[in-house]
């Protein structure tokens, strides 16, 4: 099955790369398609410290449909749906392609935390305050969710 | 104030329900397409083209349309509209030529075999995203030869396999082929678009995206073949329908592409 096939090259690349500081990747023991991601919060953004985890989907035609990305770790963020940790980014729909890979939909997922697009809010409190231009309300809620929710978690080997 | 913040507020919410439904009826309309067109029909008549138009007093240059293809070719095969339809018909059409003519197989077997090392070192592809891709594709043109119509329809109508795998190399191909020469190719782009590496990742690379006049132009030079696209798009014409054929000229491959707004199939010319 060529799904497993390519993720599987995909966790031989992750092993033998040097490891990404802010993106931990480990599939899951019985089932290459269900991964499990940790990212770091980016610095100088009400993320900064937190650590979230994402559940990561691949279903059968994957890589040639995007793969299903939810955070399990609640966070406040204009393109991330408050309740049920959606995410709405265009690589992961229609602007996705097979040259995407889970590692680099992460690393759009966290420029995505750095730089909220609050034009397409999946979060609409998040995405008004933005475009209210009321950066504080949006830092400083952001953050407390931060310190509320993605404190917890240890990153691997630290 | 109280006011317009308030209405500001349900102009906000309005907007994101109207994307929502905006996005709900996109997908009702893909899974329709989906469930209804297969990848890429049997033959059909050329008349079956008319159909669309019976009845339809502003459509009479696409009625006339078809009967003058009708003097020219005696079949169409139709592909799914799911925005591949240009890379699935190209590759029926080649495929069908191919099987005819094994000096050309030969030739356009060894260029997509040595394929790979221009994709990775020209067009920046990482050979982890490109290798199930560029496998299929090689043994899709390998197993050719042995190949009957049958097994050859076959093949690429099934969902999930040998066609989305062959179209994605396919667009991979087009896309290294505009960025082995982008000073060339850049004019062509569409507005908004200042580089070529942009363009490729978010109008050639994603499998939705349909395919321009620029890539129609590259893939026909990166095979080395010959494509002639009659447009059936219902402007006013005299005795023939436009017609504008890309690649080189002498190419003993020679593919015959119908276009209707936004739309490729295959064409057969009368024997």
């Amino acid at each position: 099955m060529q799904a497993s096939k390519r993720l599987r090259k995909e966790l031989q690349n992750l092993e033998r790369n040097k490891k990404d500081p802010y993106i931990y990747l480990i599939p899951d023991s019985e089932n290459i398609l269900k991964w499990s991601a940790l990212l770091r919060g980016p610095s100088e953004t009400p993320y900064e410290s937190g650590i979230f985890q994402l559940s990561i989907d691949c279903s059968n035609d994957y890589p040639l449909a995007p793969p299903s990305i939810q955070f399990m770790t609640r966070v406040f963020h204009p393109n991330v749906h408050f309740r049920t940790g959606d995410v709405c980014l265009d690589i992961l729909k229609k602007e996705w392609s097979p040259a995407w890979g889970i590692q680099a939909a992460c690393r759009a997922i966290l420029a995505l935390l750095s730089d909220p697009d609050a034009d397409s809010p999946l979060n609409c409190d998040a995405g008004n305050m933005i475009r209210g231009n009321d950066m504080m309300a949006y830092n400083c809620t952001a953050r407390m969710y931060t310190v509320e929710n993605a404190m917890f978690l240890t990153w691997p080997g630290e | 104030m109280a006011d317009e913040s308030q209405s500001k507020d349900e102009d906000n919410t309005s907007n994101f329900q109207k994307v929502q439904q905006t996005q709900a009826q996109l997908e009702a309309i893909e899974k329709e397409i989906r469930e209804n067109q297969p990848l890429t029909s049997e033959l059909k008549p050329i008349a079956t083209l008319k159909a669309v138009y019976n009845g339809d007093d502003n459509a009479k240059f696409f009625v006339s349309g078809v009967d003058y293809l009708s003097t020219l070719y005696q079949s169409t095969r139709m592909t799914r509209g799911d925005g591949s339809c240009y890379y699935r018909s190209f590759l029926y059409s080649l495929s069908e030529h191919l099987m005819k003519n094994e000096a050309e197989l030969t030739r356009i077997t060894k260029y997509v075999k040595e394929s790979n090392s221009a994709v990775i070192n020209v067009g920046g592809y990482d050979e982890m995203a490109i290798d199930i891709f560029y496998e299929a594709i090689v043994e899709f043109f390998e197993e050719l030869p042995k190949m009957t119509p049958e097994k050859l329809h076959e093949e690429l109508t099934q969902e999930n396999a040998t066609s989305d795998y062959c179209t994605w190399y396919l667009r991979v191909l087009t896309a290294t082929f505009l960025k082995s020469d982008p000073s060339r190719f850049l004019p062509y782009l569409e507005d908004g678009y200042m580089d070529i590496a942009t363009y490729c990742q978010t109008q050639i690379e994603p499998m939705g995206k349909e395919c321009t006049m620029v890539s129609v132009l590259a893939l026909a030079e990166a095979f080395q073949v010959r494509v002639q696209i009659e447009y059936l798009d219902g402007r006013p014409f005299e005795d023939k329908l436009t017609r504008h054929e890309f690649g080189p000229e002498e190419s003993l491959t020679k593919l015959s592409l119908l276009y209707r707004p936004g739309h490729y199939d295959v064409l057969y010319a009368t024997a």
